[in-house]
This record gives structure tokens, sequence and C-alpha cells, in this order.
């Protein structure tokens, strides 16, 4: 495309993905959150919103305007400044990923921001800034609570962070690059066979911990402890109200997109599905794994806090370690 | 663009330095490490060093800085404040600093700026291949060593801080 | 002494010192990492199962639930057929409402200006229905059957002036199931003792 070549005409194309793609993950984290109430009241056999217009889709619309104007409040006594900055980096951390996530290849157009070299380690980079937030916030809310809450949400973020990272290179060692958009096409010469595969068939194990790590990533059921209601209140989110709640759980479900759309891409073939157009078969990904959240969100208790320690860092950190050098072992001795 | 970027990401990160050394609140000084930590970050991209500049916020600002602000978070939002002032340590340091700087400005002086080495291929130079070739071809004894260091490091950290069961 | 026996705690788990270490686990099969997989896949087709199961919610202002015959709302006063008024003023409602929401200001009744039967009636009579928890017990206090409870159970309004309940709003005529009710409600025994409690013709 002689488009992206011309300097200038590059930065309109940059400038006018970045616009496009704020605005459609924007509508995707509203509609996930109606897709979750729809869901899950359906799991417990009632109905979820249906009020506010056909289907109740509009009831985000509410939610936000009734959010919008409610009193703007700030703890007294605390650090105001730290207090404003932790949603804003919330928001900013998760909008970031966004920048690397391919989301279709059409007629020769990419539907993506940037096509770096390094993509998932960008996300890896944003997403660990995501700790900032929440240990900011539960330190600026004054409040123990909100203290207790950022604090275990830190160490979850970090024990699972080795996790999800060490599940992903088996991926990384049998496609040999870190390239998003090169991992989704990689492709497989199995005899009569020759074009993309789901990587999921050659890393199983990886996407298993993968998917147990990315939920305790994203601070949502069952590894929902930050939050714990029982024993926390609200966690780190004990004092926000207003605006500034609506960007936490902003960044929230747009994280859970974020990790859904990094397993389409990873172990499901990204755009690739049968002859399905490529953003509709990406988007039919996302659904399918955000519908997997909201139906362990349904199912399963919330685990205790050593509990999830244990998981962490007895049980999915040496799987992921042997994956990778099993991973590595047969690599070497298939390809020599 | 480059040169404006490296300009932002220059003044970000002695604005974040100044922060560090001169915020009361020991919470506002760790955050402004991290915004120096990214600012490093972005003059790491521009010298088309994306390994490290992934690494460097990767670790430093999303591990490292973490842990500072556990610390500091655990204390508690009391106030650290100053108990004694500070009489002529600010003189000192300004003196420190303007010795510094005149310290770079004599070494620059001497400086021979010249374009990259030949055949370094820049689209290839700085990425993850290959650093990894050189970690574990030409440097990997020094590699090795490295990381038994920081193990047995690890392992020392956790022999100190155990807590005896005699202790209890 | 056989007070101070009992008063110690019997621990259903035996203590451990702090140098004694965690006891050894019982004894037993321990469920393999395959059951416990079994276990949270069985979770999983449970709930969607629910899933695809129909939805059970009543849409309430579309949809009611069925009232019970006796059900206990907002307040009417009755009239007799010849228009006069049944409250006589005697505040025995007043006396008997728990939460004290029933305001009676009883006048006598003259040739002129006839409102009930008896020798008094009732001036001023409200009826504060933030405070009503419907009891009741003004209705079987009542010896003459003026104050009845009707099935209106809807009563939000705008304003807190507005759920004081006046004499001119309470003696609007009556949904015709209040008669019904009150006949299922005499047929079942009154908490009361006997005779404190009127039945109808």
């Amino acid at each position: 495309m002689s488009l992206y070549n011309d300097p200038i005409g590059h930065w309109v194309v940059v400038t006018v993905a970045i616009a496009l793609l704020l605005f459609v993950v924007l509508t995707a984290t509203a509609y996930t959150v109606w897709f979750e109430r729809v869901a899950l009241g359906r799991i417990q056999r009632r109905p979820g919103p249906n009020r506010v217009g056909p289907f109740g889709l509009l009831q985000l619309a509410a939610d936000g305007i009734k959010l919008a104007f409610k009193e703007s409040f700030v703890p007294a006594e605390t650090d105001k400044l730290l207090f404003v900055i932790a949603p804003t980096i919330a928001v900013a951390a998760a909008f970031l990923s966004w920048a690397v996530i391919p989301i279709g290849l059409w007629y020769n157009v990419q539907y993506w921001i940037a096509d770096v070299n390094i993509g998932v380690l960008l996300i890896f980079a944003f997403s660990s800034l995501n700790v900032y937030a929440i240990v900011i916030g539960g330190y600026a809310s004054n409040n123990k609570y909100s203290l207790l809450g950022g604090l275990r949400s830190a160490a979850q973020l970090i024990s699972y962070e080795m996790a999800l990272g060490l599940s992903l290179v088996p991926t990384f060692m049998i496609v040999g690059s870190l390239r998003l958009r090169d991992i989704v096409e990689y492709t497989v010469h199995w005899g009569w066979y020759n074009g993309p595969i789901p990587l999921i068939l050659l890393t199983p194990i990886g996407f298993v911990i993968y998917l147990m790590a990315a939920v305790a990533e994203t601070n949502r059921a069952p590894f929902d402890l930050p939050e714990a209601e029982q024993e926390l209140i609200g966690g780190f989110l004990t004092e926000y109200s207003g605006l500034k709640f609506v960007m936490f759980y902003l960044a929230e479900y747009i994280n859970m997109i974020t990790v859904s759309a990094l397993a389409a891409l990873l172990f499901f073939g990204g755009w690739y599905l049968w002859v399905i157009p490529p953003v509709i078969a990406f988007f039919i990904k996302i659904v399918l794994f955000l519908f997997l959240y909201i139906w362990l969100r349904g199912t399963f208790p919330r685990l205790r806090y050593d509990m999830l320690m244990r998981l962490g860092w007895k049980v999915l950190l040496p799987l992921a370690i042997a994956n990778v050098i099993v991973t590595g072992i047969v690599l070497v001795a298939t390809q020599g | 663009m480059a040169i404006a970027i490296f300009f932002i990401a220059a003044a970000m990160a002695v604005a974040g330095a100044v922060g560090v050394v001169s915020f009361r609140e020991p919470i506002r000084s760790v955050l402004s490490l991290v915004v120096v930590m990214l600012a490093l970050a972005i003059l790491f991209l521009l010298l088309s060093a994306q390994f490290v500049f992934v690494v460097q916020i990767i670790v430093y600002a999303g591990a490292v800085m973490v842990l500072f602000l556990f610390v500091i978070a655990l204390f508690g939002p009391s106030r650290e404040l100053a108990r004694t002032r500070l009489r002529f340590q600010s003189w000192l340091s300004g003196l420190f600093v303007l010795a510094l700087l005149g310290l770079i400005w004599a070494m620059l002086q001497g400086v021979q700026y010249r374009q990259p080495d030949k055949g370094v291929d820049l689209s290839v130079f700085g990425t993850v291949q290959a650093i990894a070739v050189g970690l574990f071809t030409t440097y990997l004894y020094p590699f090795e060593l490295t990381s038994i260091l920081l193990l047995v490091a690890a392992i020392g950290a956790i022999y100190l801080s155990r807590k005896r069961i005699d202790d209890l | 002494m056989a007070d101070e026996k009992s008063s110690q705690p019997e621990h259903p788990t035996p203590l451990r010192g702090p140098r004694e270490g965690v006891p050894a686990k019982p004894e037993g099969k321990h469920p393999g990492v395959a059951a416990d997989v079994a276990a949270l896949a069985g979770g999983l087709k449970t709930t969607l199962s629910e899933f695809f199961r129909p939805v059970v919610t009543t849409m309430y202002p579309e949809d009611k639930t069925v009232r019970s015959e006796r059900y206990r709302g907002r307040h009417y006063l009755r009239r007799y057929d010849n228009g006069l008024e049944r409250c006589i003023g005697c505040e025995l409602c007043a006396a008997a409402c728990p939460v004290g929401c029933i305001l009676v200001i009883a006048a006598e009744n003259s040739d002129e200006n006839r409102v009930s039967p008896g020798e008094r009636y009732a001036k001023t009579y409200e009826i504060n229905m933030l405070r009503c928890i419907f009891c009741g017990y003004c209705e079987d206090a009542c010896p003459v059957q003026a104050i009845v409870l009707g099935p209106e159970y809807e009563l939000s309004d705008t304003s807190r002036e507005k759920f004081i309940y006046t004499k001119e709003k309470l003696l609007e005529p009556m949904p015709p199931d209040v008669e019904a009710r009150l006949r299922a409600s005499a047929a079942h025994p009154s908490p009361l003792p006997d005779g404190e409690r009127g039945t109808p013709k």
C-alpha cells in the first residue's frame, strides 16, 4: 500500500485508526458490560437489564449518565493528585495495549495501528503499569480496606505476570517471532495441509496456564480478591465514585477484552476462521472468550488468598517453566 | 520528529529526576522515579534498542519500582517529613551539580560524533533476536555467571529474612 | 465447682503449641487432579445448562404475583348504607396501633350536623402511611368496623406530606374485594382475645 509508505499519508492513517479504535474499544467495553450482565443473569435464571432500550441495550448509557452526574468525591486528608492519577493510569495502560493488537487483515488492509516487532512484549509492558493504578489508588484513598485491596492486587498481578509470560514462551519458540501478526500467520505444512493453524494444537498446556493467569491478571472472578466484598468492601475501589470509578471499571473491561483478543490471536488463529471474513471472525472469537470469562464468574466461588498464591507460585509457574523446557527439547529434536 | 520526541523524553527524565529529590512525600518521589524510567525507555527506543526499551519498562517500571511502592504503601500514608531542616546541604548539592555539569561539558569537548559502524543493520540492531544471539553465543559465560550471581543473591536474601521457628 | 467446669470452652480441634508444627494430614484418599478437574467441569456444566433454561423472573409492573385474599394494604374508612360514617371517634384504633401512626380528634354529633349514628364522630382522622406497618390491629380494635385495610400496596408518592392520608382520602369508595377480604379474615381466628373484634354481618 502506497498510502502507508507516504509519510503524511502514514500519519493520517494512524490518526484515523487511533480515533476509530478508541471509539470501537469504548463501545465494545460498554456492550461487554451489557453482555456480562445479561449472561450472568441468564446463568442465575434472571433476565438481566431489559428496561432501557430494546433488550436493555441502552442500560449502559443510562448508567454512564448517572455516574457522570454523581458528585466527584475525594476523601479528606489524602493526596488528591495521586487519587486522580490512579484511574488515569489504569485507563491509559488499558488502552495502550490496543495499539499493537492486530484485528484483521482484509483485502490487504490492516485493521490495526502498529505492526511492531515486539508486540507481545509491549502488551506485557503496558499491562505491568496497571499495578501502579491499583496500588496508588489504594494508597491515596486513605482507607485501610483500599490499601489492603491495592496491595493484594499488586501481589497477585506480580505473581501471575510471571506465569502469564512464561505460558506464552513456547508459542514464541515455535513461531520464532514476537510480532503478533507473524504468530497469527504461522503456517504449517502437514502432508496435504498448508496454511495457518490455531496454535493451541501445539501448545495446549500453555493455553491452560494462559487462561488461568489471564483471569488472575484482570482481577476477575474467581480471582477477584482485590475487590472481595466480604473482606475488603470494594478493595481499592471503595473510595472511588462517579467518573473516576467509571475509569477503573472501563480499564477492567478493556483489559478483559485485551486478554480475550490475545488468547484469540496467540492460540486460536486470530482472524482466520474458515470462510468467515477476518474482522468478524476475530470478533466472534473475542465474544466466545468473553463468554468464557462470564461463565467462570457465574460458576466458581472466589479463592482464598493463600490458595491463589499457592496456585500461582507452586502450580502454574513450575508448570509453565516445564512447558518451556519440554517445548525446547521437542523443538530441538524435531528441527535439529 | 525524533528530535522532538527526544527533547520531550529528556525533559521528562530531568523533571522526574528533580522530582525524586525535591518531593517531600516518598510516594511522589517513587512515582517521579517511574517517570524517569519511562522517559529513559523512550530514549532507548529512539536509539533503536527495542528490547532494552521493553525490558526497561517491564523490569524497572513494572517490577522494581512496584516493590518500592509496596514498601512505602506498607508504611502507610503518614507524612515522612524531615525532622531536621537541611542547612548547608542544599548549597553543597548545588556545588556538586555545577561541578558535575562542568565535568560533563569538559568531557563532551573531546567527543567525536560519527555515523554508526559500517555493516551494522539498524533494522536488526537491538531487536530481541539480535540480543538473544549475542547473549547465548558470544557472551554466554558472562550471562550464565550473572544469572548464578543473581540466584545466589536471591537465596541469600531469603536466608537472611527468614523467620526462625525458635524465635517464636 | 460444676459451674467452673462447664465454663471451660470445649475445643472441637485440639490446640497445638507454637513448636509442635502442623499436624500430619489425616489418612485417606485425596482426590487426584483428574477428579478436581472433573468437579470443576461439572460446575461449569451446571451453570451452562441453567443458562439455557427459561427465566423465572416476574416482570413486576407488567406481571404481578397472585395476592392473598387476606392481603392487608392501604386503609379505608367505611360508611353505612345510609351514607353515615361508621367511625364514632373512640380512638381505640389509635390506642391499638403499635407505631402510633393514627391520629383521631373526635367531635360531638348534633341533630343539625349528624355525621355518624353514635354520640361522637371523628372530626380529624389521619394515618401516616410512612409509619404504618400494615399489621391490621386498628381493624381488629375497631368496635364498629369503621377502619379496614384494602388490597392496594403500590403506595409510592413524591413527597412525605402526601403520605399522611386524611379523612377525605380514607373515605374514598372501597374496591369491591375488601368485603371478600373481611369475610375471609373472619373465617380465621383472631390473635386478640374474644370480643375485641367485630365480625361482619
